[in-house]
Protein backbone atom coordinates (compact mmCIF):
# COMPACT_ATOMS: atom_id res chain seq x y z
CA UNK A 1 0.00 0.00 0.00
CA UNK A 2 0.92 3.49 0.19
CA UNK A 3 0.44 6.68 1.94
CA UNK A 4 -3.19 7.07 2.40
CA UNK A 5 -3.68 10.41 -0.02
CA UNK A 6 -6.48 13.08 0.54
CA UNK A 7 -8.87 14.00 -1.61
CA UNK A 8 -9.41 17.15 -0.45
CA UNK A 9 -5.84 18.56 -1.14
CA UNK A 10 -4.80 19.29 -4.45
CA UNK A 11 -1.78 16.65 -4.91
CA UNK A 12 -3.47 13.23 -5.28
CA UNK A 13 -0.44 11.45 -6.56
CA UNK A 14 0.26 8.25 -4.30
CA UNK A 15 3.75 7.60 -3.31
CA UNK A 16 4.38 4.18 -3.18
CA UNK A 17 6.27 2.33 -0.03
CA UNK A 18 8.95 0.20 -0.66
CA UNK A 19 8.11 -1.51 2.52
CA UNK A 20 4.59 -2.33 0.55
CA UNK A 21 3.69 -5.87 -0.15
CA UNK A 22 3.58 -5.78 -3.26
CA UNK A 23 7.25 -4.93 -3.40
CA UNK A 24 8.53 -7.62 -1.44
CA UNK A 25 7.76 -9.97 -4.40
CA UNK A 26 9.96 -12.44 -6.02
CA UNK A 27 11.01 -10.84 -9.08
CA UNK A 28 10.88 -6.95 -7.60
CA UNK A 29 8.68 -4.30 -8.13
CA UNK A 30 10.48 -2.89 -11.15
CA UNK A 31 9.35 -5.85 -13.09
CA UNK A 32 5.81 -5.49 -12.65
CA UNK A 33 3.80 -3.85 -15.21
CA UNK A 34 3.51 0.22 -13.89
CA UNK A 35 -0.59 1.42 -13.78
CA UNK A 36 -1.56 4.46 -13.09
CA UNK A 37 -5.16 5.06 -11.42
CA UNK A 38 -7.80 7.68 -11.99
CA UNK A 39 -10.86 7.83 -10.07
CA UNK A 40 -12.13 10.53 -7.80
CA UNK A 41 -14.46 7.77 -5.59
CA UNK A 42 -11.99 6.98 -2.71
CA UNK A 43 -13.37 3.48 -2.34
CA UNK A 44 -12.79 2.45 -5.65
CA UNK A 45 -9.13 3.59 -6.04
CA UNK A 46 -8.58 1.78 -2.55
CA UNK A 47 -10.86 -1.79 -4.05
CA UNK A 48 -8.96 -1.70 -7.53
CA UNK A 49 -5.13 -1.01 -5.71
CA UNK A 50 -6.21 -4.19 -3.33
CA UNK A 51 -7.12 -6.05 -6.67
CA UNK A 52 -4.15 -5.31 -8.86
CA UNK A 53 -1.19 -4.65 -6.25
CA UNK A 54 -0.13 -8.37 -5.91
CA UNK A 55 0.79 -8.57 -9.57
CA UNK A 56 1.25 -4.86 -10.63
CA UNK A 57 2.80 -2.01 -9.29
CA UNK A 58 0.16 0.88 -8.63
CA UNK A 59 2.21 4.03 -9.85
CA UNK A 60 -0.06 6.60 -8.94
CA UNK A 61 -3.85 7.38 -8.45
CA UNK A 62 -5.29 10.53 -9.25
CA UNK A 63 -8.93 11.89 -8.46
CA UNK A 64 -9.79 13.97 -11.77
CA UNK A 65 -8.71 14.30 -15.26
CA UNK A 66 -7.02 16.90 -15.39
CA UNK A 67 -4.13 15.57 -12.62
CA UNK A 68 -4.54 12.24 -15.08
CA UNK A 69 -3.00 14.12 -17.69
CA UNK A 70 -0.24 15.49 -15.77
CA UNK A 71 0.97 12.64 -14.03
CA UNK A 72 0.97 9.82 -16.67
CA UNK A 73 3.46 12.39 -18.54
CA UNK A 74 5.50 12.44 -15.30
CA UNK A 75 5.08 8.78 -13.89
CA UNK A 76 5.20 7.49 -18.18
CA UNK A 77 2.94 4.28 -17.02
CA UNK A 78 2.45 1.12 -18.76
CA UNK A 79 -1.21 1.17 -18.52
CA UNK A 80 -3.73 3.83 -17.24
CA UNK A 81 -7.32 2.71 -15.86
CA UNK A 82 -9.34 5.63 -15.60
CA UNK A 83 -13.11 6.16 -14.60
CA UNK A 84 -15.42 8.38 -17.31
CA UNK A 85 -16.90 11.31 -15.09
CA UNK A 86 -14.50 12.84 -13.50
CA UNK A 87 -13.99 16.47 -11.87
CA UNK A 88 -12.11 18.39 -14.25
CA UNK A 89 -11.43 16.45 -17.51
CA UNK A 90 -13.66 13.64 -18.09
CA UNK A 91 -11.71 10.69 -18.50
CA UNK A 92 -12.85 10.80 -22.20
CA UNK A 93 -10.94 14.32 -22.75
CA UNK A 94 -7.66 13.38 -20.67
CA UNK A 95 -7.92 9.83 -23.03
CA UNK A 96 -7.89 12.04 -26.13
CA UNK A 97 -5.38 14.72 -24.90
CA UNK A 98 -2.85 11.86 -23.96
CA UNK A 99 -2.98 10.25 -27.24
CA UNK A 100 -2.41 13.67 -28.85
CA UNK A 101 0.52 14.34 -26.52
CA UNK A 102 1.62 10.69 -27.84
CA UNK A 103 1.43 9.14 -24.35
CA UNK A 104 1.87 4.67 -24.92
CA UNK A 105 0.18 3.77 -22.08
CA UNK A 106 -2.43 1.21 -22.83
CA UNK A 107 -6.19 2.45 -21.55
CA UNK A 108 -8.29 0.83 -19.34
CA UNK A 109 -11.63 2.46 -18.66
CA UNK A 110 -13.26 1.45 -15.39
CA UNK A 111 -17.38 2.82 -15.16
CA UNK A 112 -20.57 2.24 -14.22
CA UNK A 113 -21.60 3.02 -17.60
CA UNK A 114 -23.07 0.59 -19.84
CA UNK A 115 -24.77 2.98 -22.63
CA UNK A 116 -22.88 1.53 -25.98
CA UNK A 117 -22.07 4.86 -26.96
CA UNK A 118 -19.74 5.53 -23.96
CA UNK A 119 -17.75 2.40 -25.32
CA UNK A 120 -17.79 3.46 -28.79
CA UNK A 121 -16.66 6.92 -27.55
CA UNK A 122 -13.98 5.34 -25.22
CA UNK A 123 -12.86 3.08 -27.76
CA UNK A 124 -12.52 6.26 -30.26
CA UNK A 125 -9.93 7.70 -27.61
CA UNK A 126 -8.06 4.57 -27.91
CA UNK A 127 -8.80 2.78 -25.19
CA UNK A 128 -8.31 -1.07 -25.22
CA UNK A 129 -10.09 -2.55 -22.72
CA UNK A 130 -13.62 -1.14 -21.12
CA UNK A 131 -15.08 -2.38 -17.70
CA UNK A 132 -17.97 -2.22 -15.51
CA UNK A 133 -17.35 -1.57 -11.92
CA UNK A 134 -19.94 -4.30 -11.26
CA UNK A 135 -17.51 -6.65 -13.03
CA UNK A 136 -14.27 -5.20 -11.69
CA UNK A 137 -13.53 -8.12 -9.57
CA UNK A 138 -14.00 -10.73 -12.28
CA UNK A 139 -13.05 -8.29 -15.53
CA UNK A 140 -10.38 -6.01 -14.69
CA UNK A 141 -7.37 -8.04 -14.13
CA UNK A 142 -7.72 -10.08 -17.46
CA UNK A 143 -8.78 -6.57 -19.27
CA UNK A 144 -5.03 -5.33 -17.97
CA UNK A 145 -3.33 -8.93 -19.20
CA UNK A 146 -5.35 -8.30 -22.42
CA UNK A 147 -4.65 -4.55 -22.90
CA UNK A 148 -0.88 -5.04 -22.52
CA UNK A 149 -0.41 -7.58 -24.90
CA UNK A 150 -2.85 -5.01 -27.30
CA UNK A 151 -5.75 -6.45 -27.21
CA UNK A 152 -9.33 -5.35 -26.55
CA UNK A 153 -11.22 -6.67 -23.44
CA UNK A 154 -14.94 -5.35 -23.08
CA UNK A 155 -17.04 -6.47 -19.90
CA UNK A 156 -19.76 -9.01 -21.34
CA UNK A 157 -22.81 -6.72 -20.30
CA UNK A 158 -22.05 -4.45 -22.85
CA UNK A 159 -19.98 -5.77 -25.71
CA UNK A 160 -23.12 -8.09 -26.56
CA UNK B 1 -47.52 49.76 -14.34
CA UNK B 2 -46.75 46.56 -15.83
CA UNK B 3 -47.32 45.43 -18.28
CA UNK B 4 -49.69 42.27 -18.91
CA UNK B 5 -47.58 41.31 -21.96
CA UNK B 6 -44.32 40.80 -20.83
CA UNK B 7 -42.48 38.03 -19.64
CA UNK B 8 -41.82 37.97 -16.17
CA UNK B 9 -38.54 37.38 -14.50
CA UNK B 10 -37.48 36.56 -10.81
CA UNK B 11 -33.80 37.31 -10.18
CA UNK B 12 -31.53 34.78 -7.61
CA UNK B 13 -28.01 36.26 -6.62
CA UNK B 14 -27.00 36.91 -3.37
CA UNK B 15 -24.67 40.06 -5.00
CA UNK B 16 -26.53 43.16 -4.51
CA UNK B 17 -24.73 45.20 -7.09
CA UNK B 18 -25.32 42.05 -9.64
CA UNK B 19 -28.74 42.00 -9.01
CA UNK B 20 -29.21 45.76 -9.70
CA UNK B 21 -27.52 46.08 -12.65
CA UNK B 22 -29.47 42.49 -13.89
CA UNK B 23 -32.87 44.84 -12.99
CA UNK B 24 -32.17 47.87 -14.82
CA UNK B 25 -30.78 45.53 -18.00
CA UNK B 26 -33.76 43.54 -17.94
CA UNK B 27 -36.45 45.85 -17.00
CA UNK B 28 -36.32 47.19 -20.68
CA UNK B 29 -37.53 44.00 -22.23
CA UNK B 30 -39.12 41.63 -19.63
CA UNK B 31 -41.25 42.58 -16.08
CA UNK B 32 -38.73 42.01 -13.05
CA UNK B 33 -41.08 40.60 -10.50
CA UNK B 34 -38.62 39.61 -7.86
CA UNK B 35 -35.11 39.34 -6.33
CA UNK B 36 -34.04 36.98 -4.10
CA UNK B 37 -30.83 36.18 -2.24
CA UNK B 38 -30.02 32.47 -1.86
CA UNK B 39 -31.69 29.36 -3.09
CA UNK B 40 -34.15 28.80 -0.58
CA UNK B 41 -35.72 31.72 -0.60
CA UNK B 42 -35.51 31.39 -4.42
CA UNK B 43 -38.10 28.00 -4.16
CA UNK B 44 -40.32 30.05 -1.83
CA UNK B 45 -40.57 33.01 -3.51
CA UNK B 46 -41.08 31.05 -7.11
CA UNK B 47 -43.82 29.08 -6.06
CA UNK B 48 -45.97 32.51 -5.04
CA UNK B 49 -45.25 34.76 -7.86
CA UNK B 50 -45.17 31.84 -10.19
CA UNK B 51 -42.57 33.72 -13.00
CA UNK B 52 -42.03 32.70 -16.72
CA UNK B 53 -38.30 33.47 -16.55
CA UNK B 54 -35.86 32.50 -13.57
CA UNK B 55 -32.18 34.13 -14.30
CA UNK B 56 -30.30 32.53 -11.25
CA UNK B 57 -26.22 32.41 -10.10
CA UNK B 58 -25.08 28.96 -8.93
CA UNK B 59 -22.87 29.92 -5.87
CA UNK B 60 -25.60 31.16 -3.58
CA UNK B 61 -25.68 30.89 0.44
CA UNK B 62 -28.25 28.36 1.80
CA UNK B 63 -29.02 26.32 -1.49
CA UNK B 64 -26.42 26.26 -4.66
CA UNK B 65 -28.81 27.16 -7.93
CA UNK B 66 -27.96 23.64 -9.24
CA UNK B 67 -29.99 22.21 -6.70
CA UNK B 68 -32.40 24.81 -6.55
CA UNK B 69 -32.66 24.49 -10.14
CA UNK B 70 -33.49 20.44 -9.73
CA UNK B 71 -36.32 21.30 -6.86
CA UNK B 72 -37.95 24.20 -9.46
CA UNK B 73 -37.98 21.56 -12.08
CA UNK B 74 -40.74 19.72 -9.77
CA UNK B 75 -42.13 22.61 -7.93
CA UNK B 76 -42.21 24.66 -10.95
CA UNK B 77 -41.67 22.88 -14.66
CA UNK B 78 -43.10 25.66 -16.66
CA UNK B 79 -40.66 28.26 -15.79
CA UNK B 80 -37.41 28.66 -17.76
CA UNK B 81 -34.13 28.66 -16.13
CA UNK B 82 -30.99 30.94 -17.30
CA UNK B 83 -27.83 29.83 -14.90
CA UNK B 84 -25.97 33.49 -14.84
CA UNK B 85 -22.63 32.08 -13.18
CA UNK B 86 -18.92 32.82 -12.41
CA UNK B 87 -18.40 29.05 -12.58
CA UNK B 88 -17.04 28.02 -15.54
CA UNK B 89 -17.18 24.40 -15.00
CA UNK B 90 -17.96 22.10 -18.08
CA UNK B 91 -19.56 19.26 -15.60
CA UNK B 92 -21.57 22.09 -14.26
CA UNK B 93 -23.11 23.69 -17.40
CA UNK B 94 -23.84 20.02 -18.88
CA UNK B 95 -25.51 18.78 -15.27
CA UNK B 96 -27.49 21.77 -15.83
CA UNK B 97 -28.52 21.22 -19.49
CA UNK B 98 -29.65 17.41 -18.46
CA UNK B 99 -32.27 19.46 -16.43
CA UNK B 100 -34.20 19.85 -19.76
CA UNK B 101 -33.99 23.42 -21.72
CA UNK B 102 -31.99 25.74 -20.12
CA UNK B 103 -29.42 28.70 -20.29
CA UNK B 104 -26.10 28.96 -19.06
CA UNK B 105 -24.39 32.28 -19.35
CA UNK B 106 -21.23 33.46 -17.73
CA UNK B 107 -20.96 36.38 -15.86
CA UNK B 108 -17.97 37.44 -17.81
CA UNK B 109 -20.17 37.82 -20.79
CA UNK B 110 -21.74 40.61 -22.33
CA UNK B 111 -24.98 41.61 -21.67
CA UNK B 112 -26.20 40.47 -24.52
CA UNK B 113 -25.45 37.29 -24.39
CA UNK B 114 -27.85 36.96 -21.48
CA UNK B 115 -30.19 38.43 -23.66
CA UNK B 116 -29.93 35.91 -26.06
CA UNK B 117 -30.02 32.97 -23.73
CA UNK B 118 -33.44 34.42 -22.12
CA UNK B 119 -34.88 34.80 -25.71
CA UNK B 120 -33.38 31.06 -26.97
CA UNK B 121 -35.12 29.40 -23.84
CA UNK B 122 -38.48 31.19 -24.38
CA UNK B 123 -38.22 29.63 -28.01
CA UNK B 124 -37.52 26.31 -26.25
CA UNK B 125 -34.13 25.99 -27.17
CA UNK B 126 -31.14 25.71 -24.91
CA UNK B 127 -28.29 27.89 -24.54
CA UNK B 128 -24.79 27.35 -23.39
CA UNK B 129 -21.72 29.73 -23.73
CA UNK B 130 -19.95 28.80 -26.37
CA UNK B 131 -16.70 27.59 -23.79
CA UNK B 132 -18.82 25.07 -22.37
CA UNK B 133 -20.58 23.28 -24.74
CA UNK B 134 -19.65 19.55 -25.28
CA UNK B 135 -18.56 18.10 -28.63
CA UNK B 136 -20.33 15.56 -28.12
CA UNK B 137 -22.84 13.33 -27.01
CA UNK B 138 -20.73 11.18 -24.07
CA UNK B 139 -18.47 14.08 -23.46
CA UNK B 140 -21.82 15.85 -22.32
CA UNK B 141 -23.54 13.08 -20.43
CA UNK B 142 -20.24 11.90 -18.70
CA UNK B 143 -19.91 15.75 -17.41
CA UNK B 144 -23.44 15.44 -15.92
CA UNK B 145 -23.10 12.32 -14.73
CA UNK B 146 -19.82 13.52 -12.75
CA UNK B 147 -22.35 16.03 -10.89
CA UNK B 148 -24.73 13.17 -9.78
CA UNK B 149 -22.54 10.65 -9.15
CA UNK B 150 -20.62 11.27 -6.36
CA UNK B 151 -23.28 13.08 -3.91
CA UNK B 152 -26.87 12.75 -3.77
CA UNK B 153 -28.98 16.04 -3.88
CA UNK B 154 -29.73 15.24 -0.08
CA UNK B 155 -25.69 15.09 0.82
CA UNK B 156 -24.93 18.27 -1.02
CA UNK B 157 -27.62 19.96 0.75
CA UNK B 158 -26.15 19.01 3.97
CA UNK B 159 -22.52 19.35 2.81
CA UNK B 160 -22.98 23.29 1.18
CA UNK B 161 -24.55 23.75 4.65
CA UNK B 162 -21.62 22.59 6.97
CA UNK B 163 -19.31 24.63 4.38
CA UNK B 164 -20.82 27.72 4.94
CA UNK B 165 -19.56 26.99 8.51
CA UNK B 166 -23.26 26.39 9.99
CA UNK B 167 -23.15 24.24 13.40
CA UNK B 168 -24.80 20.87 13.07
CA UNK B 169 -28.19 22.31 14.84
CA UNK B 170 -29.22 25.04 12.45
CA UNK B 171 -28.10 22.73 9.50
CA UNK B 172 -30.61 20.20 10.75
CA UNK B 173 -32.95 23.05 11.72
CA UNK B 174 -33.14 24.19 8.06
CA UNK B 175 -32.95 20.75 6.88
CA UNK B 176 -36.16 19.94 9.45
CA UNK B 177 -34.27 16.35 10.51
CA UNK B 178 -32.44 15.82 13.57
CA UNK B 179 -28.56 16.62 14.29
CA UNK B 180 -28.13 12.33 14.57
CA UNK B 181 -29.25 12.80 10.95
CA UNK B 182 -26.52 15.56 9.79
CA UNK B 183 -23.54 13.63 11.69
CA UNK B 184 -24.81 10.84 10.05
CA UNK B 185 -24.64 12.72 6.23
CA UNK B 186 -21.22 14.29 7.21
CA UNK B 187 -19.61 11.19 8.31
CA UNK B 188 -20.60 9.18 4.92
CA UNK B 189 -19.50 12.15 3.03
CA UNK B 190 -15.97 12.46 5.18
CA UNK B 191 -15.18 8.41 4.69
CA UNK B 192 -16.51 8.29 0.95
CA UNK B 193 -14.26 10.68 0.08
CA UNK B 194 -11.35 10.44 2.60
CA UNK B 195 -11.72 13.67 3.88
CA UNK B 196 -10.02 14.23 7.18
CA UNK B 197 -10.85 17.40 8.80
CA UNK B 198 -13.63 19.74 8.41
CA UNK B 199 -11.19 22.31 6.79
CA UNK B 200 -10.80 19.34 4.01
CA UNK B 201 -14.60 19.32 3.75
CA UNK B 202 -15.07 22.96 3.12
CA UNK B 203 -12.72 22.77 0.09
CA UNK B 204 -14.24 19.80 -1.29
CA UNK B 205 -17.22 21.39 -1.11
CA UNK B 206 -15.69 24.56 -2.77
CA UNK B 207 -14.13 22.36 -5.50
CA UNK B 208 -18.28 20.98 -5.98
CA UNK B 209 -19.47 23.92 -6.31
CA UNK B 210 -21.36 24.38 -3.33
CA UNK B 211 -19.62 27.27 -2.12
CA UNK B 212 -18.00 29.56 -3.52
CA UNK B 213 -14.42 31.18 -2.42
Amino acid sequence: MFESPSFGQDHLVLEPKLDAPGATKMGSISNQPRVLLADDHWPIIERVTVLLESSFEIVGAVGNGTDLVAEAQKLQPDLIVLDISMPGLTGIEAARQLREAGSTAKVIFLTVHERVEFVNACLAEGALGYVVKSRMAVDLIPAIREALCGHRFISPPVSR
Amino acid sequence: MPDVNRQRILLADDHAIVVEALRSLLSEIYDVVGIVPDGRALLAEAIKLRPDIIVLDIGMPLLNGLDAAIRLKELLPSAKLVFLTMKDDPNLAAAALNLGTIGYVLKHSAASELLKAISEVLRGKSYVTPKLKAENWAVREARAQQFSKSLSPRQREVLQLLAEGRPMKEVADILKVSEKTIMFHKYHIMESFNLKSNAELVLFALKHGLISA
